[in-house]
């Protein structure tokens, strides 16, 4: 089997802390992967089997590196970043447009998962245009899910419930349903060290006006917490 | 100047803080009570590659340097000191010996399971007669064949209770004392003739397990010296000098945990009507924390920039363990302080800390010797 991940690199948010009705980050360019991406990483290292390849795929800037090299540390074999400048910015809909095409670019594969919702604004949008985009099934807030011949068998959280998609499919994975694996002190050496593959959009062969800031669909004009 | 951590130090770093987070402070009051580190977790430390982290890959080592190696103790450092000072004293010490002074054969036998941590290491210099005076040592090697027969006793041996490999320092030439006469040797713990005592019962440091070693008659085949016979005092200086450094590291930890616990404590704790964080005492009393803290982790973090560059730091890792031990020791007394009588209570971590402490000043060399250490090279050189 072959696997996509789509991890997106938010803020740390760890040590983040309120201030003047803003939210400011104790260490300002640090960037990690999205937690329901790591959940999503988790999922695909449990679906692996013997002669599966698991393949990470993210937007970002050169700081986008470090949440790709958790991913690699975790025991995903490949990293692929499409860091090009005229990919930052964009919203859900530029950025599934980036990663349909960097997916398709490095595809083909049997399945592509990834965080439900990402905790910088929770809109959820990337895995259903994925799905749309690579002409796949898709499932959301997927908790646990296992393959079987040509099939994938999910659990889903709330009131959802099992389901059963044909590969190829999308899943959007659920934030929080499974522990990450903690990666050993051998795992992080070799995952810092390792060569990520540098994609630009010309590479994927995407016009300027599909992606980063001119392919969003939605601007984000001002973020901020009520008055108390 | 490039002040950053390289990658690898920070993936190091926050792997490391998670497992502390995790899985030993949820402990560490239990390591202090039952005096142990429950075998769970020294299992889960070998399966995350703790026990080998400063050593190159040749060695099975996890190839991180020094730095490396300090980032990892700082974090431990947070968690509990007991676990700092068993994975400390198997590592910049236990092992450093056979690292930096042993034949690649020897390296080849006994590192790479050192390494994996599925055997502990440790250091055995000090006897009941020779504490900083360890020029004083009476353990005995006399050659016999082609091995040595070793006898005495060593004290106040850090992992004496649990250490396989043992990097033992005995006389083989009285007449010479130091300069020439001590040798080191790599001593297995099921050679005949080895024995330990009971485990001491300390003010701190309690999970980590300091007993004697006793040698009777015991054979050390001569292909276990450490270096070159009558060099063992070299050896031990050498292996000192690195692990100094490292001790600074698990001091930072200490520290910045403790200002972390006073900063929470001091913004919930409301008294004459508001949260006494808001009081010049308390605050001038986090600034002075704060600043030690970044001294200590200043100094802590260019000496092993310099150990990793190939650069001498005797005198640089004489001056971390002195300040850095005594650095802490100001930290954990006002932290003990801001949270008043919460902070002598056993609900709660901070008179572990306290108790903890203290250790750092005497052992590893005292403050006394390092100061000794300083003054030496100074003089020496005739200038800083």
């Amino acid at each position: 089997m072959r696997i996509a991940i789509c991890i997106k690199p938010v803020p740390d948010l760890s040590t983040a802390y309120v201030s003047k009705s803003r939210v400011e980050l104790v260490e300002q360019g640090k960037e990690v992967a999205n937690p329901a991406d790591e959940n999503a990483v988790e999922l695909a290292l449990s679906l692996r089997q013997e002669g599966d390849e698991l393949i990470a795929f993210t937007v970002g800037a050169d700081t986008a590196a470090d949440a790709l090299r958790r991913a690699l540390a975790m025991g995903v074999e490949r990293a692929h970043l499409v860091d090009d400048p005229v990919a930052q910015g964009g919203d859900g809909l530029a950025d599934a447009n980036v990663l349909a095409a960097a997916i398709k670019h490095a595809g083909p594969f049997d399945l592509v998962v990834c965080g439900a919702r990402s905790v910088v604004h929770d809109a959820g949008q990337v895995a259903g245009r994925l799905a749309e985009a690579l002409g796949m099934a898709h499932a959301t807030r997927v908790t646990s899910a296992t393959v079987n011949g040509g099939k994938v068998t999910i659990e889903r959280a709330g009131s959802l419930g099992a389901a059963e998609l044909p590969l190829p499919a999308v899943l959007a994975v659920e934030p929080g349903c499974n522990t990450p694996r903690l990666p050993n002190a051998m795992a992080v050496m070799k995952a810092a060290r390792k060569p990520l593959e540098h994609v630009t959009v010309s590479d994927l062969g995407l016009a300027a006006e599909e992606v980063g800031e001119a392919g969003a669909a939605v601007r984000l004009r001002l973020m901020q917490l009520p008055e108390s | 100047m490039d002040f950053t951590f390289s990658e690898e130090h920070e993936m190091l770093r926050d792997m490391t803080r998670k497992f502390v987070e995790n899985e030993i402070k949820p402990l560490a009051r239990q390591i202090d009570e039952q005096e142990q580190i429950p075998p769970e977790l020294m299992a889960k430390m070998r399966e995350q590659g703790f026990f080998g982290i400063p050593f190159s890959e040749d060695y099975g080592g996890v190839g991180a340097g020094e730095t490396g190696y300090c980032v990892v103790l700082e974090e431990m450092g947070r968690g509990s000191a007991s676990v700092a000072v068993v994975l400390a004293a198997h590592t910049s010490i236990g092992c450093m010996a056979i690292y930096l002074d042993g034949t690649e054969e020897q390296k080849k036998k006994y590192l790479p399971a050192l390494c994996s941590g599925e055997k502990i290491a440790a250091f055995a210099l000090t006897e009941p007669g020779a504490g900083s005076d360890a020029a004083a040592i009476s353990t005995s090697a006399v050659p016999d064949g082609d091995d040595y027969i070793l006898n005495g006793s060593k004290i106040y041996i850090t992992n004496g209770d649990i250490a396989d490999v043992i990097s033992v320092f005995a006389v083989t030439d009285k007449a010479l004392g130091a300069r020439g006469g001590v040798t080191a040797f790599i001593v297995e713990s099921d050679m005949p003739g080895f024995s330990r005592g009971p485990k001491e019962r300390k003010m701190g440091i309690r999970g980590s397990g300091t007993c004697e070693l006793y040698f009777k008659d015991m054979r050390v085949p001569k292909e276990n010296v450490i270096g070159k016979v009558g060099f063992g005092f070299v050896t031990a200086m050498k292996t000192l000098d690195v692990g100094r450094l490292s001790l600074g590291g698990a001091c930072v930890g200490a520290c910045k945990e403790l200002i972390d616990l006073s900063i929470q404590h001091a913004s919930q704790r409301v008294q004459f009507g508001e949260p006494i964080i808001r009081k010049q005492a308390i605050q001038w009393m986090l600034a002075e924390m704060a600043a030690e803290t970044f001294a200590v982790e200043s100094m802590v973090y260019r000496a092993a920039w310099m150990c990793d560059h190939g650069l001498k730091v005797s005198r640089e890792s004489a001056i971390v363990k002195m300040y850095a031990s005594e650095a802490l020791d100001r930290v954990v007394d006002k932290a003990v302080q801001i949270h008043g009588g919460i902070g002598y209570m056993q609900d709660y971590p901070i008179e572990m800390f306290y108790r903890d402490a203290r250790i750092n000043r005497i052992f590893e060399g005292t403050n006394e010797v390092q100061r000794m250490v300083v003054a030496s090279d100074l003089t020496r050189k005739g200038r800083y």
